[in-house]
C-alpha cells in the first residue's frame, strides 16, 4: 500500500515538472517581449532594459525557468505585467470564487447523479429507467453555457429570484455567496450529473450481472440487497475515474460559465490577461489548473486503492 | 416425504423453452447426481431451485421445498429460505466473490442475513465453519481477499458461505470443474464428509460420471431441458437402459482406434535424420518477476527447469501436470514463442531458432474452440493463416485447393470456406483448429488441451478424427492434458511434470497403472473412477 | 426477436436522421443558403420568425436559419477535424502501447497521455491563443490534442484484452510480428469500439467548439459559428430570445444526434447482443 502510495507520487511530480516545462516553452514561444509591449512604442530602450531587469527578463531562459518553478513552490508567483501586483495574491482572490463554484457542481452533480443512477439501474427497462435515461441524454446534449443564458433568464430576469451576475464576496456573508454561485453551479452540474448517471447506472447493470452477485443472491440477498451491498462498490471504480475526470471539466467549464454570470473567477482573469498579454498571469493560472487536475487524478488512484483492494498490490 | 420435489417444472426464457416438464424428488440426507452435457440444462435447474433465473424467463409447474412452493413465495420470503435451508456452490470459484469484501465479511454477511446473532458470535462460526471447511484461520484469517486465496481455496469459502448455517440442501453445481485434479479429490471428499456430518441432502451437478458415480445415491440423466432417466444409481449405471444414457458411457471412456502411422507419410519427415523428431534438453525457461518495492530486487520464476525429453516421429506422447506445473511455458518455448533461459529445443536435429523452415514442423491446436479464431476473418483465412512460415507463399488458388482439402480431411465441407467462426459449433471449430495445424503439413502437433472443452460424445469424435490423421499424415502429437484417462487412451507415452521438472516418464499404461513418483501416484490415485459395477455394464456395451 | 429488433434499432435511426440532416445542411450551404449570411441589413434586424425569414433575423438583420446552415460547416469541420487527429494519432499509439504491454514504450506513451490529460482542452485552447491568438485552427489543435490521449487509451484498454486470446497466440505461431497482429487481428476486432468512441468524441468536439467560439477562442467573425451566435445573442436574450433559442437547439439536436447514433451503433455491433 506505502509502496503503491509513493509510486504514485513519483509519477505525480514528474507529470507535474514536465507540464511546466511543457507551459513554460510554449509562453516563451510567445512573439515581442512583454517590456516593450508594456511600455508601448515609444518607450526608449534604457526604460525597457530597465523594466525587463525589474521583471527579471534579462536573464537567460533556463535561469528564469528556475526562477518562476521555485518562485512557486515558495508561494510566489512573479508580479504580473499589467498591474504591478502579486499574482499569487490575484490568483488567491480569485480562487475564492472558482473552487467553492467547482466544489459545489460537482456536489451537485453526485448528489443528482447517484439517486438517479441507482433507480434507473435497479428498475431497469421500466418506465423510471426509460424516463431518467431521456432526461440525461439530453442532459449530455446541452451546453452549460447555453443552459445557464437561459437560468439568467428566467431566474434572474422573468422572475427575479436570483441575480443575473457577478459576486457580492463572501464578506456579504455565506449563504449570499453561495446564493450568488447557485445558477452558475446548476449549469455547470446539469450535464456532469447526466453524464455520472448514465456511466454509474452502465456501471450497475454490468457488474450485476457477475458471478459474485448470483452468489450473493444464493445467500438469499433480495435483488436491492445485492444492489446495495456488493454491486455498488464494485460499480463505483469506472465512477471514480469518471468523477476525476469531470473535475477537469468543470474547471475548464468553469471559465466559460464565469463569463456568462460575469464571476471574478480565474476564467475571467485568465481571459483579461490574454487580452493584455499578461503572459506571466497566463502561465501561472495554467500551472495552478494543470496542479488541480494532477492532484484529483491522484486522490481518484487513492480511491481506486480504498474502494479495490486488488489495486492495492503494486505492479 | 421428500425434501425437494419438482412438479412438471417447465421454464422458458424470451419463449425459447429451456426446460421441459421435470419431475423428480431428493430426500433428505440424501445426494442426487444430475449428469448431462452442456445445454441439457442442468445448471438452470439448479438456478429455477434457487429463484435465480435471469431476466425475462418464466416458471410454470411447482418447485416444493420442506412442502413449500418456493416459486409460488415472495422475494423477501424466498431469500429467507435462500442461504439458510439451502445453500449453493458455483462452478467458477475465481469470480465467485466479492473482489472486494474479505472473505471473513462474506461469510458472516451469510450468518447474519439469517440469524439474530452478535457480530462476535457470527464471526466465530465464520471462522469455525471455514476451518471445517480446510481454512484454518490461523493460516487463512477472516481478513484475506478474495484474490490472495488460490482457486480451490475460493471454493471452499464459497461452500463455507453454502454451509455455515447447516442448510438441509446443498446444490453444488460443477464445484471441481475448474479445478485440478488433486483439488478436485480434495473438494468432493469435503463435501462427502460435509453431507455426512450434517446429513443434508446434497444435489451434485456434473458432466463427470466418475464423480456423480463416486458420491451420489441417485441420478439424473439430463438432455436437452429434458430428464431422460432416473433412479438409484447402480441400476441406472448398470442396465444402462436409455441410448443416451449408453451413449455417455461408451463416449466417456471412448478408445480411438490407432493404427500405425502410415510409412509412406513418416518417410518425409524423419527418415533422412537419426535424430527424434522433437528434442528437448536441459530446457530452462525463466519468467522476471518484478520486485514488490524498491529495494527488492527482481527475481526470476524458473517456469521450466531443466527439462529434458523426445518425440519421436509418428509418436503420441503425453504431458500432464496441472495448473501452474509449466506446461504451457514449454509449450510456448516449443512453438518458438518464449525466450529460453538456456538448454536447446531441436527439431529434427535443428535447433528451432534457425528459421521458419524449422517452425513449420510444430504446429498447435488450443484448449478454447472460442478464443482461438479471429471472429472477423473467414476460415479460409484463418485456416491459411500458418501458411505464412513457408518461404514461398503459395498462390491464392493453390491456397484455396489446400484449404478445401484439408477442411474435408478434418470432416467438415469445402463450402465452410467461406463462413465466419461464430457459425461453428464447438466441435466444428476444434476441427478447424486442426485443419489450421494441419496446413503446413507438420511433423509434430501440440494438443495444448486441445479436447478438454469439449463435451464427451464431441470429444470422442474429435479424438477419432485425431487417431485418423496421425495415420494419414504421418503425426506426432505432444498431447498436453490435464485428464488421464483421456491421456491413457490416446498416448503411447506419458510425461508427468510438477512444478517445471518432469518427475516421471515412460510407457503410458506402466506410469499410470505403476506410478513411481509420489506426485504421479497423488495424481493417478485422485482420478475419479466408475465404480466397478458400471465397469462390468461398459465392457458389455 | 421483433421485440429485441425494434429496441436495438431505437437509437439508431433517430440518430442517424438527426446526423444526416446536419451533414446534409452544412453541404448544402456550400451550394445554396436562403440569404447571403454576409450581407448586412440593419432595417431588417432581429426579425421574429416568419414566412420569409424562418427562424428570423440576428441583431444585423442576417438570416439565422442561413447562418445555421453555415454555421454547421464550421461545427461539424472542427469537431471532425479534432477527431480525426484522435484517431490518427491515438490509435497507433495505443496499438504500440499494448503490444509493448509492461515495458518501456508502454509506460513511456501512457505517461505521455497523463499528461496530455493534465491539460483540459480549453487550457489548451487558452495558451495557443495566448501564443497565436484565436481561430478555428486553434480550436481543432486544442481538441483535436485532448482527444489522442482518448484514443490512446481506449485503444490500448481493448488491445490489451486481445493480446490475451488464444487467436493471437495462433497468428505468432504462424510467424507473425506485432505490427501485423496489430493490423491485421487486434485492429478488426476494436474497430467497433473505435467507431462508437469516434462518434461519442465527435458530439463532445461539437460542444467544445460551441464553448470556444463563445468565449472568442474558436471561430472569428465574420465565420459564422453557433457558439459565436450565442455569444453575440447573450445581450439581446430579453430583446430577442430566439437569437439565442436556435443556435442552442441545433447545437443540443446534433450532439443528441451523434449520441443517439453512437448508442445504436454499441448496440447494432455488439455481438453480444446480437446473438440474443
Amino acid at each position: 500500500m506505502l509502496f503503491y502510495f509513493f509510486k504514485r507520487i513519483g509519477s505525480l511530480l514528474a507529470t507535474l515538472v514536465v507540464a511546466s516545462v511543457v507551459i513554460f516553452t510554449v509562453i516563451e514561444i510567445v512573439p515581442g517581449d512583454p517590456a516593450s509591449y508594456m511600455l508601448g512604442l515609444n518607450a526608449s530602450d534604457d526604460t525597457v532594459n530597465a523594466l525587463k531587469a525589474e521583471l527579471g527578463l534579462d536573464q537567460g531562459r533556463v535561469m528564469r525557468y528556475v526562477d518562476w518553478v521555485g518562485g512557486m513552490l515558495q508561494g510566489d508567483f512573479g508580479t504580473s505585467y499589467t498591474y504591478r501586483t502579486p499574482v499569487a495574491e490575484m490568483v488567491a482572490e480569485r480562487l475564492t470564487v472558482s473552487l467553492p463554484l467547482a466544489g459545489y457542481a460537482l456536489s451537485l452533480a453526485i448528489l443528482l447523479a447517484f439517486p438517479a443512477g441507482l433507480f434507473a439501474a435497479s428498475r431497469r427497462g421500466g418506465a423510471a429507467d426509460t424516463v431518467i435515461m431521456g432526461i440525461t441524454q439530453l442532459g449530455v446534449a446541452i451546453p452549460n453555457f447555453w443552459f445557464a443564458m437561459w437560468l439568467v433568464l428566467l431566474f434572474a430576469i422573468k422572475w427575479q429570484w436570483f441575480s443575473a451576475g457577478g459576486f457580492p464576496g463572501w464578506d456579504a456573508g455565506f449563504w449570499v455567496g453561495m446564493k450568488a454561485l447557485s445558477l452558475p453551479a446548476i449549469a455547470l452540474a446539469l450535464p456532469q450529473a447526466s453524464i455520472l448517471a448514465r456511466v454509474l447506472r452502465s456501471s450497475l447493470l454490468d457488474v450485476l450481472n457477475e458471478d459474485y452477485v448470483r452468489t450473493a443472491r444464493a445467500k438469499g440477498l433480495t435483488r436491492r440487497q445485492a444492489l446495495w451491498g456488493h454491486a455498488l462498490r464494485n460499480a463505483m471504480i469506472p465512477v471514480l475515474t469518471i468523477i476525476g475526470l469531470q473535475f477537469s471539466f468543470l474547471l475548464a467549464g468553469a471559465i466559460i460559465i464565469e463569463n456568462v454570470f460575469f464571476l471574478p473567477g480565474l476564467g475571467r482573469l485568465v481571459f483579461q490577461s490574454i487580452a493584455q498579454r499578461d503572459l506571466i498571469v497566463v502561465e501561472s493560472v495554467i500551472m495552478l489548473l494543470v496542479f488541480a487536475v494532477v492532484m484529483v487524478t491522484f486522490l481518484v488512484d487513492l480511491a481506486y486503492a480504498w474502494v479495490d483492494p486488488r489495486m492495492r498490490r503494486s505492479h | 416425504m421428500p425434501l425437494l420435489t419438482l412438479n412438471a417444472v417447465a421454464v422458458s426464457i424470451h419463449d425459447t423453452a429451456i426446460l421441459k416438464n421435470l419431475n423428480t424428488t431428493l430426500d433428505a440426507g440424501q445426494v442426487m447426481g444430475v449428469i448431462g452435457e452442456s445445454g441439457s440444462g442442468k445448471s438452470m435447474m439448479a438456478l429455477a431451485i434457487m429463484g435465480l433465473l435471469p431476466q425475462g424467463s418464466a416458471l410454470t409447474g411447482q418447485i416444493l421445498f420442506d412442502d413449500v412452493a418456493l416459486n409460488e413465495l415472495t422475494e423477501k420470503a424466498r431469500c429467507q429460505i435462500c442461504g439458510d435451508d439451502i445453500g449453493m456452490v458455483f462452478q467458477e470459484p475465481m469470480t465467485a466473490l466479492n473482489p472486494v469484501h474479505t472473505i471473513g465479511q462474506q461469510v458472516i454477511e451469510c450468518i447474519r442475513l439469517h440469524q439474530p446473532i452478535s457480530r462476535a458470535a457470527a464471526t466465530a462460526l465464520a471462522s469455525e465453519t471455514l476451518s471445517r471447511c480446510g481454512l484454518p484461520s490461523d493460516q487463512f484469517p477472516l481478513s484475506r481477499y478474495p484474490h490472495e486465496l488460490s482457486g480451490g481455496q475460493r471454493q471452499r469459502v464459497v461452500i463455507a458461505m453454502a454451509v455455515a448455517l447447516k442448510p438441509k440442501l446443498l446444490i453444488a453445481d460443477e464445484p471441481t470443474t475448474a479445478l485440478d485434479v488433486t483439488t478436485q479429490a480434495e473438494i468432493l471428499d469435503l463435501l462427502c464428509s460435509l453431507q455426512q456430518e450434517d446429513d443434508m441432502a446434497l444435489m451434485l451437478i456434473s458432466h463427470d460420471l466418475a464423480v456423480v458415480a463416486s458420491m451420489a445415491d441417485t441420478v439424473v440423466v439430463m438432455k436437452e431441458g429434458v430428464i431422460v432417466e432416473q433412479g438409484d444409481i447402480e441400476p441406472v449405471f448398470t442396465q444402462l437402459e436409455h441410448p443416451y444414457t449408453r451413449a455417455l458411457f461408451k463416449a466417456s471412456d471412448h478408445t480411438p482406434p490407432r493404427t500405425a502411422p502410415n510409412h509412406r507419410a513418416l518417410v518425409n519427415h524423419s527418415a533422412q535424420s537419426e535424430s527424434p523428431l522433437l528434442e528437448v534438453k536441459d530446457l530452462v525457461v525463466a519468467y522476471r518477476v518484478p520486485g514488490r518495492g524498491w529495494f527488492s530486487r527482481a527475481n526470476t520464476f524458473r517456469a521450466v527447469d531443466q527439462m529434458s525429453f523426445s518425440v519421436n516421429a509418428g509418436e503420441s506422447v503425453g504431458l500432464v501436470g496441472e495448473s501452474g506445473c509449466g506446461k504451457s511455458t514449454l509449450t510456448r518455448a516449443v512453438l518458438g514463442l518464449m525466450p529460453v533461459a538456456s538448454g536447446r529445443i531441436l527439431i529434427n536435429g535443428t535447433h528451432i531458432d534457425e528459421g521458419r523452415h524449422v517452425l513449420k514442423q510444430v504446429q498447435v491446436v488450443f484448449q478454447d474452440p472460442y478464443g482461438s479464431f479471429n471472429p472477423r476473418h473467414k476460415v479460409a483465412r484463418l485456416i491459411a493463416e500458418p501458411l505464412n512460415v513457408l518461404e514461398t507463399q503459395p498462390t491464392r488458388r493453390e491456397r484455396d485447393r489446400q484449404v478445401v482439402s484439408i477442411l474435408e480431411d478434418v470432416g467438415l465441407l469445402s463450402s465452410d470456406a467461406d463462413k465466419y467462426i461464430h457459425e461453428f459449433s464447438g466441435g466444428q471449430r476444434q476441427r478447424i483448429a486442426i485443419a489450421r495445424a494441419l496446413i503446413t503439413r507438420p511433423a509434430l502437433i501440440v494438443l495444448d488441451e486441445a479436447v478438454s472443452a469439449l463435451d464427451v460424445s464431441v470429444r470422442a469424435t474429435v479424438l477419432d478424427l485425431l487417431a485418423s490423421l496421425a495415420t494419414a499424415y504421418g503425426l506426432a502429437y505432444l498431447f498436453i492434458s490435464h485428464d488421464l484417462s483421456v491421456v491413457r487412451n490416446v498416448t503411447d507415452r506419458v510425461l508427468v511434470m510438477q512444478s517445471g521438472q518432469l518427475v516421471e516418464q515412460g510407457d503410458t499404461q506402466s506410469v499410470l497403472d505403476h506410478p513411481t513418483h509420489d506426485y504421479t501416484q497423488r495424481l493417478v490415485a485422485s482420478v475419479p473412477r466408475l465404480p466397478e459395477y458400471a465397469h462390468a455394464a461398459i465392457d458389455t456395451l | 426477436m421483433a421485440a429485441t429488433t425494434k429496441s436495438r434499432f431505437r437509437n439508431l435511426v433517430p440518430g442517424a436522421v438527426l446526423v444526416c440532416i446536419f451533414f446534409g445542411a452544412a453541404v448544402l450551404s456550400f451550394f445554396y443558403t436562403p440569404f447571403d449570411v454576409e450581407k448586412f441589413n440593419i432595417a431588417q434586424r432581429m426579425l421574429r420568425p416568419d414566412a420569409v425569414h424562418w427562424l428570423g433575423t440576428d441583431h444585423f438583420g442576417r438570416d439565422i436559419l442561413s447562418m445555421l446552415m453555415v454555421g454547421a460547416r464550421t461545427s461539424l469541420a472542427v469537431a471532425f477535424v479534432a477527431v480525426s487527429i484522435g484517431i490518427v494519432v491515438g490509435v497507433p499509439l495505443g496499438l504500440m502501447a499494448a503490444s509493448y504491454r509492461g515495458r518501456w514504450l508502454d509506460e513511456l506513451i501512457m505517461r505521455g497521455n497523463d499528461l496530455v490529460f493534465a491539460f483540459p482542452a480549453l487550457v489548451i485552447a487558452i495558451m495557443i491563443t495566448a501564443v497565436f491568438g484565436p481561430s478555428a485552427v486553434n480550436a481543432i489543435i486544442a481538441i483535436g490534442i485532448f482527444n489522442i490521449p482518448v484514443f490512446a487509451r481506449l485503444t490500448r484498454g481493448a488491445a490489451l484484452g486481445i493480446w490475451n486470446r488464444e487467436f493471437i497466440l495462433a497468428a505468432r505461431v504462424a510467424g507473425k510480428n506485432s505490427v501485423r497482429i496489430s493490423v491485421e487481428h487486434i485492429l478488426p476486432n476494436i474497430l467497433n469500439l473505435l467507431i462508437v468512441q469516434g462518434t461519442i468524441q465527435f458530439s463532445l468536439g461539437i460542444l467544445a467548439e460551441a464553448g470556444l467560439s463563445y468565449v472568442g477562442l474558436g471561430a472569428q467573425p465574420p465565420t459564422p459559428s453557433w457558439g459565436r451566435m450565442l455569444a453575440d445573442s447573450q445581450t439581446l436574450t430579453n430583446l430577442a430570445p430566439h437569437l439565442a433559442l436556435f443556435p442552442g437547439m441545433v447545437i443540443v439536436l446534433s450532439v443528441l444526434g451523434l449520441n443517439l447514433l453512437g448508442d445504436g451503433l454499441r448496440d447494432w455491433l455488439d455481438p453480444r447482443l446480437r446473438r440474443e
